[in-house]
Protein backbone atom coordinates (compact mmCIF):
# COMPACT_ATOMS: atom_id res chain seq x y z
CA UNK A 1 0.00 0.00 0.00
CA UNK A 2 2.19 2.84 -1.19
CA UNK A 3 -0.56 5.27 -0.31
CA UNK A 4 -0.16 4.46 3.37
CA UNK A 5 3.60 4.60 3.37
CA UNK A 6 3.66 8.36 3.70
CA UNK A 7 0.43 8.36 5.62
CA UNK A 8 -1.40 10.30 2.89
CA UNK A 9 -4.25 7.81 2.69
CA UNK A 10 -4.49 7.76 6.46
CA UNK A 11 -4.38 11.54 6.60
CA UNK A 12 -7.22 11.84 4.13
CA UNK A 13 -9.30 9.35 6.08
CA UNK A 14 -8.50 11.10 9.36
CA UNK A 15 -9.49 14.42 7.79
CA UNK A 16 -12.87 12.87 7.04
CA UNK A 17 -13.27 12.08 10.72
CA UNK A 18 -11.97 8.50 10.71
CA UNK A 19 -10.63 8.00 14.23
CA UNK A 20 -9.04 4.65 13.40
CA UNK A 21 -6.98 6.28 10.67
CA UNK A 22 -5.94 8.95 13.14
CA UNK A 23 -4.94 6.29 15.64
CA UNK A 24 -2.71 4.75 12.97
CA UNK A 25 -1.13 8.18 12.43
CA UNK A 26 -0.67 8.47 16.18
CA UNK A 27 1.08 5.07 16.39
CA UNK A 28 3.30 6.02 13.49
CA UNK A 29 4.32 9.39 14.90
CA UNK A 30 4.05 9.25 18.69
CA UNK A 31 7.68 8.23 19.19
CA UNK A 32 8.92 11.24 17.31
CA UNK A 33 6.58 13.66 19.07
CA UNK A 34 7.22 12.23 22.52
CA UNK A 35 11.00 12.30 21.98
CA UNK A 36 10.78 16.00 21.18
CA UNK A 37 8.47 16.75 24.11
CA UNK A 38 10.44 14.81 26.70
CA UNK A 39 13.73 16.39 25.65
CA UNK A 40 12.35 19.89 25.49
CA UNK A 41 10.67 19.65 28.89
CA UNK A 42 13.03 17.29 30.70
CA UNK A 43 9.99 15.73 32.32
CA UNK A 44 8.19 12.54 31.38
CA UNK A 45 4.86 13.54 32.89
CA UNK A 46 4.95 16.94 31.18
CA UNK A 47 5.92 15.22 27.94
CA UNK A 48 2.98 12.82 28.23
CA UNK A 49 0.58 15.74 28.72
CA UNK A 50 2.12 17.68 25.87
CA UNK A 51 2.15 14.69 23.52
CA UNK A 52 -1.57 14.26 24.12
CA UNK A 53 -2.08 17.95 23.53
CA UNK A 54 -0.11 17.77 20.27
CA UNK A 55 -2.33 15.03 18.89
CA UNK A 56 -5.53 16.66 20.09
CA UNK A 57 -4.41 19.92 18.47
CA UNK A 58 -3.36 18.06 15.31
CA UNK A 59 -6.77 16.39 15.10
CA UNK A 60 -8.48 19.75 15.33
CA UNK A 61 -6.16 21.40 12.81
CA UNK A 62 -6.14 18.44 10.43
CA UNK A 63 -8.35 20.33 8.01
CA UNK A 64 -5.57 22.87 7.58
CA UNK A 65 -3.06 20.21 6.52
CA UNK A 66 -2.83 20.55 2.76
CA UNK A 67 -0.16 17.94 2.18
CA UNK A 68 2.55 20.38 1.02
CA UNK A 69 4.91 18.79 3.54
CA UNK A 70 4.94 15.24 4.85
CA UNK A 71 2.45 14.70 7.65
CA UNK A 72 5.32 14.02 10.08
CA UNK A 73 6.90 17.37 9.25
CA UNK A 74 3.61 19.18 9.75
CA UNK A 75 3.01 17.33 13.03
CA UNK A 76 6.52 18.19 14.19
CA UNK A 77 5.75 21.88 13.70
CA UNK A 78 2.50 21.48 15.63
CA UNK A 79 4.50 19.79 18.41
CA UNK A 80 7.12 22.55 18.64
CA UNK A 81 4.36 25.16 18.72
CA UNK A 82 2.45 23.31 21.41
CA UNK A 83 5.52 22.92 23.62
CA UNK A 84 6.55 26.52 23.16
CA UNK A 85 3.10 28.02 23.69
CA UNK A 86 2.62 25.83 26.74
CA UNK A 87 5.93 27.10 28.05
CA UNK A 88 4.88 30.72 27.54
CA UNK A 89 1.28 30.61 28.72
CA UNK A 90 0.66 27.38 30.58
CA UNK A 91 1.68 26.24 34.02
CA UNK A 92 5.05 25.53 32.43
CA UNK A 93 7.05 27.70 34.78
CA UNK A 94 6.40 25.36 37.67
CA UNK A 95 7.20 22.45 35.48
CA UNK A 96 10.46 24.04 34.41
CA UNK A 97 11.46 24.69 37.98
CA UNK A 98 10.78 21.08 38.74
CA UNK A 99 12.99 19.92 35.93
CA UNK A 100 15.86 21.93 37.34
CA UNK A 101 15.53 19.78 40.38
CA UNK A 102 18.28 17.12 40.62
CA UNK A 103 15.42 14.63 41.05
CA UNK A 104 14.95 14.94 37.32
CA UNK A 105 18.17 12.96 37.10
CA UNK A 106 16.35 9.82 38.15
CA UNK A 107 16.74 7.19 35.50
CA UNK A 108 13.97 7.08 32.91
CA UNK A 109 13.88 3.33 33.34
CA UNK A 110 15.09 1.44 36.37
CA UNK A 111 16.35 -1.44 34.26
CA UNK A 112 18.46 0.70 31.96
CA UNK A 113 22.15 0.36 32.65
CA UNK A 114 24.78 3.06 32.28
CA UNK A 115 24.07 3.50 28.60
CA UNK A 116 25.84 6.50 27.09
CA UNK A 117 22.76 7.69 25.20
CA UNK A 118 20.63 7.44 28.29
CA UNK A 119 23.21 9.39 30.26
CA UNK A 120 22.99 12.17 27.74
CA UNK A 121 19.18 12.13 27.89
CA UNK A 122 19.31 12.43 31.64
CA UNK A 123 21.91 15.14 31.52
CA UNK A 124 19.78 17.14 29.07
CA UNK A 125 16.89 16.93 31.53
CA UNK A 126 18.99 18.64 34.19
CA UNK A 127 19.73 21.71 32.08
CA UNK A 128 17.99 24.99 32.88
CA UNK A 129 14.89 25.28 30.62
CA UNK A 130 16.23 27.89 28.22
CA UNK A 131 19.57 26.14 27.72
CA UNK A 132 17.83 22.79 27.38
CA UNK A 133 15.41 23.99 24.70
CA UNK A 134 18.13 25.60 22.64
CA UNK A 135 20.42 22.57 22.97
CA UNK A 136 17.65 20.17 21.94
CA UNK A 137 16.51 22.31 19.04
CA UNK A 138 20.05 23.04 17.82
CA UNK A 139 22.16 20.00 18.56
CA UNK A 140 19.56 17.24 18.63
CA UNK A 141 17.00 18.50 16.15
CA UNK A 142 19.37 20.43 13.93
CA UNK A 143 17.67 23.83 13.81
CA UNK A 144 19.67 27.00 13.22
CA UNK A 145 19.85 29.80 15.79
CA UNK A 146 17.66 32.03 13.64
CA UNK A 147 14.86 29.44 13.58
CA UNK A 148 15.26 28.75 17.29
CA UNK A 149 15.07 32.43 18.10
CA UNK A 150 11.78 32.59 16.23
CA UNK A 151 10.37 29.36 17.69
CA UNK A 152 11.34 30.06 21.27
CA UNK A 153 10.80 33.80 21.12
CA UNK A 154 14.30 34.89 22.10
CA UNK A 155 17.09 36.89 20.45
CA UNK A 156 19.61 35.07 18.26
CA UNK A 157 22.37 36.14 20.66
CA UNK A 158 20.45 34.64 23.56
CA UNK A 159 20.10 31.40 21.66
CA UNK A 160 23.88 31.28 21.11
CA UNK A 161 24.53 32.03 24.77
CA UNK A 162 22.13 29.30 25.88
CA UNK A 163 23.79 26.81 23.57
CA UNK A 164 27.23 27.67 24.86
CA UNK A 165 26.06 27.27 28.45
CA UNK A 166 24.24 24.02 27.69
CA UNK A 167 27.24 22.40 26.02
CA UNK A 168 29.59 23.45 28.80
CA UNK A 169 27.24 22.13 31.47
CA UNK A 170 26.60 18.87 29.65
CA UNK A 171 30.31 18.23 29.27
CA UNK A 172 30.73 18.81 33.00
CA UNK A 173 27.86 16.49 33.90
CA UNK A 174 28.96 13.80 31.48
CA UNK A 175 32.64 13.83 32.53
CA UNK B 1 46.82 36.08 18.49
CA UNK B 2 43.96 33.92 19.78
CA UNK B 3 44.09 33.19 23.51
CA UNK B 4 42.91 29.96 25.24
CA UNK B 5 39.87 31.87 26.58
CA UNK B 6 38.90 32.99 23.11
CA UNK B 7 39.57 29.55 21.62
CA UNK B 8 37.12 27.99 24.11
CA UNK B 9 34.55 30.72 23.77
CA UNK B 10 34.59 30.38 19.99
CA UNK B 11 34.87 26.61 19.85
CA UNK B 12 31.07 26.27 19.61
CA UNK B 13 30.71 28.62 16.69
CA UNK B 14 33.80 27.14 15.06
CA UNK B 15 32.33 23.63 15.26
CA UNK B 16 29.02 24.95 13.99
CA UNK B 17 30.80 26.57 11.05
CA UNK B 18 29.61 29.99 12.16
CA UNK B 19 32.91 31.88 12.39
CA UNK B 20 34.21 34.52 10.05
CA UNK B 21 37.32 33.52 8.09
CA UNK B 22 39.60 35.65 10.27
CA UNK B 23 38.35 34.15 13.54
CA UNK B 24 38.34 30.65 12.07
CA UNK B 25 41.98 30.95 11.00
CA UNK B 26 42.85 32.33 14.43
CA UNK B 27 41.23 29.47 16.36
CA UNK B 28 42.58 26.81 14.01
CA UNK B 29 46.10 28.15 14.47
CA UNK B 30 45.60 28.12 18.24
CA UNK B 31 44.23 24.57 18.30
CA UNK B 32 47.14 23.34 16.23
CA UNK B 33 49.48 24.68 18.89
CA UNK B 34 47.47 24.07 22.11
CA UNK B 35 46.66 20.44 23.13
CA UNK B 36 44.39 21.57 26.02
CA UNK B 37 42.15 23.61 23.73
CA UNK B 38 42.25 20.81 21.16
CA UNK B 39 41.00 18.39 23.86
CA UNK B 40 38.24 20.87 24.73
CA UNK B 41 37.16 21.11 21.10
CA UNK B 42 37.24 17.34 20.78
CA UNK B 43 35.04 17.07 23.86
CA UNK B 44 32.46 19.42 22.35
CA UNK B 45 32.68 17.56 19.06
CA UNK B 46 31.92 14.21 20.68
CA UNK B 47 29.05 15.76 22.63
CA UNK B 48 27.60 16.98 19.33
CA UNK B 49 28.05 13.55 17.81
CA UNK B 50 26.24 11.97 20.77
CA UNK B 51 23.45 14.55 20.57
CA UNK B 52 22.84 14.02 16.89
CA UNK B 53 22.98 10.24 17.40
CA UNK B 54 20.17 10.25 19.97
CA UNK B 55 17.25 8.15 18.78
CA UNK B 56 14.77 10.15 16.76
CA UNK B 57 11.95 8.31 18.46
CA UNK B 58 11.27 7.64 22.12
CA UNK B 59 8.17 5.69 23.02
CA UNK B 60 6.20 6.95 26.02
CA UNK B 61 6.07 4.46 28.88
CA UNK B 62 2.31 4.26 28.77
CA UNK B 63 -0.13 4.25 25.91
CA UNK B 64 -1.36 7.81 25.49
CA UNK B 65 -3.88 6.95 22.81
CA UNK B 66 -6.87 6.18 25.08
CA UNK B 67 -6.63 9.63 26.67
CA UNK B 68 -6.25 11.27 23.26
CA UNK B 69 -9.13 9.25 21.83
CA UNK B 70 -11.31 10.29 24.76
CA UNK B 71 -10.55 13.93 24.06
CA UNK B 72 -11.08 13.81 20.32
CA UNK B 73 -13.78 11.15 20.26
CA UNK B 74 -16.71 13.38 21.10
CA UNK B 75 -16.09 15.83 18.25
CA UNK B 76 -15.22 12.88 16.04
CA UNK B 77 -18.40 11.03 16.88
CA UNK B 78 -20.25 14.25 16.40
CA UNK B 79 -18.72 14.60 12.98
CA UNK B 80 -20.06 11.21 12.10
CA UNK B 81 -23.33 11.95 13.79
CA UNK B 82 -23.49 15.19 11.82
CA UNK B 83 -23.66 13.21 8.63
CA UNK B 84 -26.29 11.07 10.32
CA UNK B 85 -28.02 14.20 11.52
CA UNK B 86 -28.11 15.66 8.05
CA UNK B 87 -29.70 12.48 6.81
CA UNK B 88 -32.05 12.37 9.77
CA UNK B 89 -32.85 16.00 9.27
CA UNK B 90 -33.98 15.22 5.76
CA UNK B 91 -36.16 12.37 7.00
CA UNK B 92 -37.69 14.47 9.77
CA UNK B 93 -38.40 17.36 7.44
CA UNK B 94 -39.90 15.02 4.81
CA UNK B 95 -42.10 13.39 7.45
CA UNK B 96 -43.20 16.83 8.59
CA UNK B 97 -44.17 17.81 5.07
CA UNK B 98 -46.13 14.59 4.69
CA UNK B 99 -47.83 15.16 8.01
CA UNK B 100 -48.71 18.71 7.15
CA UNK B 101 -50.23 17.56 3.87
CA UNK B 102 -52.21 14.92 5.70
CA UNK B 103 -53.29 17.45 8.29
CA UNK B 104 -54.58 19.78 5.60
CA UNK B 105 -56.67 17.01 4.03
CA UNK B 106 -58.10 15.73 7.30
CA UNK B 107 -58.69 19.14 8.78
CA UNK B 108 -60.45 20.27 5.59
CA UNK B 109 -62.60 17.14 5.55
CA UNK B 110 -63.47 17.34 9.24
CA UNK B 111 -63.84 21.06 9.51
CA UNK B 112 -65.98 21.69 6.47
CA UNK B 113 -69.29 20.27 7.71
CA UNK B 114 -68.65 21.86 11.09
CA UNK B 115 -67.83 25.19 9.51
CA UNK B 116 -71.07 25.03 7.63
CA UNK B 117 -73.08 24.48 10.76
CA UNK B 118 -71.15 26.42 13.41
CA UNK B 119 -69.44 28.96 11.13
CA UNK B 120 -66.03 29.10 12.69
CA UNK B 121 -65.07 32.46 11.27
CA UNK B 122 -62.42 32.86 13.94
CA UNK B 123 -60.43 30.02 12.43
CA UNK B 124 -58.86 31.82 9.52
CA UNK B 125 -58.41 35.21 11.16
CA UNK B 126 -57.22 34.65 14.71
CA UNK B 127 -54.72 31.83 14.09
CA UNK B 128 -52.81 30.54 17.10
CA UNK B 129 -54.61 32.92 19.45
CA UNK B 130 -57.83 31.06 18.74
CA UNK B 131 -56.34 27.75 19.89
CA UNK B 132 -57.67 26.73 23.27
CA UNK B 133 -54.94 26.76 25.91
CA UNK B 134 -56.05 23.42 27.22
CA UNK B 135 -57.91 20.76 25.38
CA UNK B 136 -60.25 18.75 27.53
CA UNK B 137 -59.46 15.07 27.25
CA UNK B 138 -56.16 15.52 25.43
CA UNK B 139 -54.86 18.38 27.54
CA UNK B 140 -52.69 16.21 29.77
CA UNK B 141 -50.90 14.36 26.98
CA UNK B 142 -50.46 17.34 24.73
CA UNK B 143 -49.29 19.59 27.54
CA UNK B 144 -46.37 17.16 27.95
CA UNK B 145 -45.51 17.59 24.29
CA UNK B 146 -45.78 21.33 24.66
CA UNK B 147 -43.42 21.34 27.64
CA UNK B 148 -40.88 19.13 25.86
CA UNK B 149 -41.12 21.33 22.79
CA UNK B 150 -40.62 24.49 24.88
CA UNK B 151 -37.54 23.04 26.58
CA UNK B 152 -36.01 22.09 23.25
CA UNK B 153 -36.91 25.45 21.78
CA UNK B 154 -35.12 27.33 24.56
CA UNK B 155 -32.12 25.01 24.24
CA UNK B 156 -32.10 25.78 20.54
CA UNK B 157 -32.40 29.52 21.26
CA UNK B 158 -29.24 29.30 23.39
CA UNK B 159 -27.39 27.64 20.54
CA UNK B 160 -28.65 29.53 17.58
CA UNK B 161 -25.40 31.50 17.47
CA UNK B 162 -23.58 28.25 16.74
CA UNK B 163 -25.65 27.45 13.66
CA UNK B 164 -25.06 28.60 10.14
CA UNK B 165 -27.62 31.07 8.82
CA UNK B 166 -28.77 28.53 6.23
CA UNK B 167 -29.32 25.77 8.81
CA UNK B 168 -31.08 28.17 11.13
CA UNK B 169 -33.42 29.28 8.36
CA UNK B 170 -34.20 25.68 7.49
CA UNK B 171 -34.87 24.80 11.12
CA UNK B 172 -37.17 27.79 11.53
CA UNK B 173 -39.02 27.11 8.27
CA UNK B 174 -39.65 23.51 9.27
CA UNK B 175 -40.72 24.48 12.77
CA UNK B 176 -43.15 27.02 11.33
CA UNK B 177 -44.68 24.37 9.07
CA UNK B 178 -45.11 21.97 11.98
CA UNK B 179 -46.41 24.70 14.28
CA UNK B 180 -48.95 25.55 11.59
CA UNK B 181 -50.00 21.91 11.37
CA UNK B 182 -50.34 21.71 15.16
CA UNK B 183 -52.49 24.85 15.26
CA UNK B 184 -54.75 23.48 12.49
CA UNK B 185 -55.04 20.11 14.22
CA UNK B 186 -55.81 21.59 17.61
CA UNK B 187 -58.50 23.79 16.14
CA UNK B 188 -59.99 20.88 14.21
CA UNK B 189 -59.85 18.78 17.38
CA UNK B 190 -61.56 21.50 19.38
CA UNK B 191 -64.40 21.26 16.92
CA UNK B 192 -64.32 17.47 16.65
CA UNK B 193 -63.15 16.32 20.10
CA UNK B 194 -64.20 12.73 19.43
CA UNK B 195 -62.18 12.32 16.27
CA UNK B 196 -59.45 9.79 17.10
CA UNK B 197 -57.90 10.34 13.65
CA UNK B 198 -57.18 13.96 14.54
CA UNK B 199 -55.82 13.22 18.00
CA UNK B 200 -53.53 10.51 16.62
CA UNK B 201 -52.32 12.90 13.98
CA UNK B 202 -51.78 15.67 16.52
CA UNK B 203 -49.75 13.33 18.74
CA UNK B 204 -47.66 12.31 15.75
CA UNK B 205 -47.15 15.94 14.78
CA UNK B 206 -45.98 16.83 18.26
CA UNK B 207 -43.65 13.85 18.09
CA UNK B 208 -42.21 15.13 14.84
CA UNK B 209 -41.88 18.61 16.22
CA UNK B 210 -39.83 17.29 19.12
CA UNK B 211 -37.79 15.13 16.78
CA UNK B 212 -37.11 18.15 14.61
CA UNK B 213 -36.10 20.27 17.59
CA UNK B 214 -33.79 17.55 18.87
CA UNK B 215 -32.15 17.17 15.49
CA UNK B 216 -31.76 20.94 15.26
CA UNK B 217 -30.17 21.00 18.71
CA UNK B 218 -27.73 18.30 17.68
CA UNK B 219 -26.84 20.25 14.57
CA UNK B 220 -26.33 23.36 16.66
CA UNK B 221 -24.01 21.65 19.14
CA UNK B 222 -21.61 20.21 16.57
ZN1 LIG C 1 44.62 26.99 24.37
Amino acid sequence: MPENLDGRGLVRRAQEGDLEAFEALYRENVGRVYALCVRLTGSRSAAEDLTQEVFVRAWRKLGQFRGEAAFGTWLYRVAVNVVMSERRTGPGSNREELTDDPAALEPTSQSSGPEVGMDLERAIATLPPGARQVFVLHDVEGHRHEEIARLVGIAVGTSRAHLHRARARLREVLQ
Amino acid sequence: MTTCDEARRWADDWLDGQLSDALREGIEAHLAACPACRAHADGVRSLLAAASALPREVQPERDLWPAIAARVASPARRTRRDLGSARRWGAVAAAAVLLVGLTAIIVARRARPEAETTGVGARSGAGAAAVPASLPGFGEAFAEYERAGQALRSALADRRGQMSAATLREVEDNLRIIDGAIVSLRMALAQNPDCSELSTLLAATYGHQIDLLRTANQLASM
